[in-house]
């Protein structure tokens, strides 16, 4: 069992932090929280509704209630009563009603311990069950973890039998329970402290025909609630996972055991059921929390709560209010960067574990305190702690202190952290501003021609973009214009920010753009062809970055995409496959994209000052335009990517559409025309910006670096075929082995040509004039022979065996003539028909 | 940019852009001659006839003036608390009133039963809760609806091209039918188209989101018109000023829509009220209530 700080340190040192925070801090917000309470008790009131506050916490906050209430000269009426459960107990009091669940609830909270502890937690209060059992329990069956539970019970070992009848004894003592104290009523509401409405949601599967709602402090879901019932778990403070600094009262879901300290008497888990087996326990149990001893040291903050509420009886809704906008601030700021003595004001008690558990859970653990604390480093104390922020404050000061407490806090990362532009503090105060709020206006441009099936997608996908400055200029480029006008008119797409810009005639892709571009004002620029579409929080995400100090030193930002295949058969788009779009780019190289387009035009928004700088898409290219564009457009500035993928980019690979006629890609349909103006383009790179010679070389080298990465792919692929043939003594057909080995050569001393000649261009600063890729090894031969070029023996020549066989050669490689067999191979002996030996890989 | 021998550009808002640049506000324009027949020619040949008029309520059959939401809560807080004064005997404040008003919306909007997934808040439902917040027991609940309905029609009237356009649309054979997103049900809305001179024989069904839990915002309300009026959807045209319950929503069903957006300067005048009013409230009781500036 853990230890907490020592309480004369408390006492000592903080009594009047301890009144700061209970009084002047906690007490205005349970305040509103009770308010919030009462607020939604007469909401559910019908005259029927039974109000159930559930122990243990319900005891404490029956407690509050009450004395708000008697502020206002009220009191809770008789249908106001008290849940006397556990989760526990509604395990067993439920299990009749839905074995497998309540059995599986029971299971989670000894998932990894021995089923054996299950057992005896369940019958902890009847020691005489488990002394008559304890032979039983040692079999090995109760060695399995206890998420066998279940399954166990379904079993025919001695012990399900009992365990079985004692679990539906509760059951049936906890239905007459229940009906004393719901009657005839049909709608029930649970009063708890948090967070997800598991007791709840157990109740709600064993009675489905009693309408449960819930009202909690907070509700905070995990992944492991029930979707079912979540809109009836109500926050009456706050519902969020995590902590939100614009909105304070979620700085609780930082530190949720505060609520659950202070709300927790000190008496023990009921969990026995009123009238079940154990009867006598369960009163026991229930008399102890209703006469609980309030510990002036241990519940301090409680009771400056209760003083505050006193102090406060009868105040107005308003003021109410008011006084908890006023404190929470300052409750947020301690629940998330508390000083040492903060964290040790806010520390009452350690949370008491239930489900027939019997320990202590640290909220917080002393650095110097006990064994434990010396067992454990910083981190693991950080990590072991209930309230990792005010384990922090034990451990760091300063402003180190507060920035591990925001990092923990999810308020700061390492980027944020080392960033020299840095973040924006969240000073924004609540300006009451009447100008109407306008955002940056994003031109969203939509090239389309005879495609009204797509063009109603892009329509979608621009309608429910939840950013929403922006105009969607759609370019009928040489289409039916009535076509156009047709899905406009059907499109759910403000009017006021559409705009058609129609060409009688086409004046093609990148035409199209500029004449969109320039029908428009805008701050930035999206094309957005017809047959793509954006996630609907596209333009919110990027904008929102670069209109942030982050954004500041890039003028375009790129997301991740997905490619999709599809198909259109008739009116029908057919999606076929989607897989994730180049999600190796992280970083928009300038050296990179000269190598290929690293990005799909849909998931790039640019502020168009760098366009009007570029000065337009180049309209001399029928395709790769928007490549070109990103070129010129990173000569000039930087492009941030966003792994996230946020754009969806389209491709009709499939079917008829995907080779010809309006639906084929220009990519996929116009693969002809790619590989034909991918030369035209890298030579009017060239030529437009060669005069930078640096830059030319970039180019050349990027590009080669690619060919050259992308044929020593294709060798390498080979050659594992080959040694797989050789290794397995499968004889190639000796016309695919010549044909095969000498692309081998050929390749192979290409790329030791260019190699040597990107090394003299880098010494050199020469304009380079670079081997032809598809150049016949003749002429690569010749180039070998005017340079001096070191060529590396290719590893499946076997130049041992070459050299035995051709001892002429072999002299010359004695003599420093010739470097090396391979050479000889390749520059004569291929012509002389000498045999070229070929060895297995070592 | 300018039309050229080969490009051509064109808009689609014209009635929208004109309503929304009004100097002045939307009321003098409903007023203009030369507006009113714009939309009137755009309304027929929409209607092209025999199509069922579908018209939003409020800011549209009936003009609101320029107050903000929380500016006339704050006014029904004053009735409130009058009436809430006199018949508890103690001072009840009327910021404490609006306040009570305010958490029965939160609580109505946040709790009342669902019905298709779909939830919508009620004006019984704010009035139960805050008659029971402020003397503990439902009595005043109807007293503070009958005064809010009060309150609302000296705020409010009629907007004389519809209510002419749509007599016009019944005499030639046609239907007329009204839907709002309101948390007054449609007796309260009959009710307050009565006092402004609207009878209920001047359209033929009013459906209200408060009744049927699904909206226009959401889209199932206008599933319950058609059954209704036993029409499929290509036979209505819907206008209204909310871009996504008027225009978005019904387009997505099949039904034809016209925007008629609030004008700029009504939104702002709405928002320097708001502000003037949320102002008031953090300076003389240190209090921000989430009541959302109009947009």
């Amino acid at each position: 069992m853990t230890q907490t700080p020592d309480r004369k340190d408390m006492a000592q040192n903080s009594d009047e932090m301890i009144r700061h925070v209970g009084y002047d801090c906690l007490g205005p917000v349970v305040h509103r929280w009770l308010l919030a309470l009462d607020q939604h008790v007469h909401f559910f009131d019908k005259g029927s509704t039974s109000f159930l506050y559930c122990a243990r916490a319900g005891v404490r906050i029956r407690r509050l209630y009450d004395l708000y209430l008697d502020g206002l000269g009220r009191q809770a009426g008789d249908r106001h009563n008290m849940f006397w459960i556990s989760r526990l107990a509604l395990c067993k009091g439920t299990y009749a009603h839905n074995p497998q669940y309540a059995a599986e609830i029971i299971a989670r909270e000894y998932y990894h311990q021995p089923m054996r502890e299950l057992i005896r937690g369940l019958f902890r209060h009847d020691q005489t069950f488990l002394n008559a059992n304890e032979d039983l329990l040692q079999d090995t069956v109760f060695d399995a973890h206890g998420f066998n539970f279940p399954g166990w019970l379904k079993s025919d070992h001695p012990l399900v039998e009992p365990v079985d009848a004692y679990l539906r004894g509760c059951s049936d003592s906890f239905d007459t329970y229940l009906t004393s104290l719901i009657g005839d009523s049909t709608d029930v509401v649970l009063i708890d402290s948090g967070w997800q409405g598991t007791s709840q949601s157990i109740l709600h599967r064993a009675f489905p025909s009693l309408d449960w709602h819930g009202l909690y402090v907070g509700r905070i879901l995990t992944p492991a609630h029930d979707a079912k019932i979540a809109d009836k778990v109500i926050g009456l403070l706050f519902q969020s996972e995590s902590y939100d600094p614009d909105r304070p009262e979620t700085a609780i879901t930082l530190h949720r055991h505060l609520f659950e300290t202070l709300l927790e008497p000190n008496g023990p888990s009921i969990e026995e059921i009123t009238g079940g087996p154990n009867d006598d326990v369960a009163q026991d149990q229930i008399q102890a929390n209703l006469n609980e001893r309030v510990d002036p040291e241990r519940d301090a903050l409680f009771l400056h709560v209760e003083a505050y509420l006193r102090d406060h009886a009868g105040l107005g809704p308003a003021a109410i209010i008011a006084n908890h906008q006023q404190a929470v601030p300052e409750l947020a700021r301690i629940l998330a960067r508390p000083t040492r003595e903060e964290a040790l004001a806010v520390l009452c008690k350690d949370r008491s574990a239930d489900f027939g558990k019997d320990l202590d859970v640290p909220v917080l653990i002393e650095p110097d305190g006990n064994a434990l604390a010396s067992d454990l480093n910083v981190d693991q104390r950080i990590q072991r702690a209930l309230w990792p922020q005010g384990q922090i404050a034990l451990e760091y000061t300063g402003a180190f202190r507060e920035s591990l407490q925001n990092r923990v806090s999810g308020q700061e990362d390492n980027t944020s952290h080392f960033d020299p532009l840095g973040t924006d503090a969240a000073t924004q105060t609540a300006a009451i501003d009447a100008d109407l709020p306008k955002g940056p206006l994003v031109a969203i441009v939509t090239r389309t021609k005879n495609r009204p099936i797509l063009l109603r997608r892009a329509a979608d996908s621009v309608a429910q973009q939840t950013y929403d400055s922006y105009i969607w200029v759609v370019v009928n480029d040489g289409g039916d214009e009535d076509v156009v006008r047709e899905v406009i008119a059907q499109s759910t797409v403000d009017r006021r920010k559409i705009h058609l810009v129609s060409n009688a005639r086409s004046l093609g892709m990148e035409a199209a753009s500029n004449v969109g571009i320039r029908s428009v004002d805008s701050d930035y620029i999206i094309i957005h062809d017809d047959d793509d579409s954006l996630h609907p929080q596209f333009l919110e995400k990027t904008v929102r970055f670069l209109e942030g100090s982050g954004g500041k030193r890039y003028d375009g930002v790129v997301t991740g995409s997905e490619y999709v295949s599809e198909e259109i058969r008739g009116d029908e788009v057919i999606e076929h496959a989607r897989k994730p779009y180049m999600n190796w780019v992280r970083n928009i190289h300038l050296s990179e994209l000269l190598a290929q387009n690293l990005f799909a035009p849909i998931s790039f928004l640019y502020r168009r000052s760098v366009y009007d700088d570029i000065g337009g898409y180049n309209e001399e290219l029928p395709v790769l335009g928007d490549w070109y564009f990103n070129l010129e457009f990173v000569l000039r500035s930087d492009i941030k990517v966003m792994p996230e993928p946020l754009a969806y980019y389209y491709h009709r690979d499939f079917g008829d559409s995907s080779r010809q006629g309006i639906y084929a890609n220009s990519v996929v349909g116009g693969q002809s025309k790619h590989e034909e103006f991918a030369s035209v383009f890298r030579n009017m790179f060239m030529r437009q910006y060669g005069n930078s010679s640096p830059l030319a070389a970039a180019a050349i080298s990027a590009y080669f670096a690619t060919d050259i990465r992308n044929r020593l792919d294709a060798v390498g692929t080979r050659i594992g075929q080959l040694e797989h043939a050789v290794e397995t003594n499968t004889a190639p057909q000796e016309n695919q082995n010549r044909t095969d080995t000498a692309e081998i050569d050929r390749l192979w001393l290409l790329v030791h040509i260019q190699r040597a000649e990107m090394n003299r261009n880098d010494h050199e600063k020469q304009t380079p004039d670079p081997a032809d890729p598809n150049a016949p090894i003749d002429a690569l031969v010749q180039i070998l022979a005017s340079g001096n070029i070191p060529v590396a023996i290719q590893p499946q020549f076997d130049e041992e065996t070459y050299l035995k066989l051709n001892p002429d050669v072999k002299a010359a490689v004695d003599s420093g003539s010739i470097p090396s067999g391979y050479v000889h191979y390749l520059t004569n002996g291929r012509k002389e028909g000498r045999e070229r030996p070929y060895c297995k890989t070592p | 940019m300018r039309d050229t021998d080969v490009t051509s550009l064109h808009r689609f808002d014209e009635i929208e852009n004109l309503l929304t640049q009004a100097k002045t506000g939307r009321r003098d324009l409903f007023s203009d001659k030369d507006f009113t027949a714009r939309l009137a020619d755009r309304l027929d040949r929409m209607l092209d006839g025999d199509r069922i008029l579908s018209m939003d309520i409020f800011d549209t059959l009936v003009l609101r003036d320029n107050s903000s939401e929380i500016t006339r809560f704050y006014e029904i807080g004053g009735k409130m608390a009058d009436l809430a004064t006199s018949h508890t005997g103690r001072d009840i404040a009327q910021v404490d009133a609006f306040v009570a008003r305010h958490l029965g919306t939160k609580a109505t909007y946040r709790a009342s039963g669902k019905i298709r997934g779909c939830r919508e808040g009620s004006l019984l439902e704010i009035h139960a809760t805050a008659s029971r917040i402020l003397t503990g027991g439902g009595e005043m609940s109807s007293p503070f609806v009958e005064a809010e309905l009060e309150y609302e029609s000296a705020r409010i009237e009629p907007n004389p091209f519809l209510v002419d356009y749509a007599a016009r649309h019944r005499a030639r054979g046609g239907r007329v039918v009204l839907l709002t997103d309101m948390y007054m049900h449609a007796e309260q809305v009959t009710q307050l188209l009565n006092l402004l001179g609207i009878s209920s024989k001047q359209y033929d069904f009013l459906l209200s989101s408060a009744d049927t839990k699904v909206s226009k915002a959401s889209g199932g309300i206008f599933r319950n018109m058609q059954e209704e009026m036993q029409a499929a959807p290509g036979e209505f045209v819907h206008i209204g000023d909310s871009f996504r319950g008027d225009v978005a929503q019904p387009i997505r069903q099949g039904w034809q829509a016209l925007h008629l957006p609030l004008a700029q300067a009504d939104i702002l005048e709405r928002r320097k009220d708001h502000a003037k009013t949320a102002t008031m409230l953090r300076e003389t009781f240190n209090v921000d209530i989430d009541i959302a500036m109009p947009k």
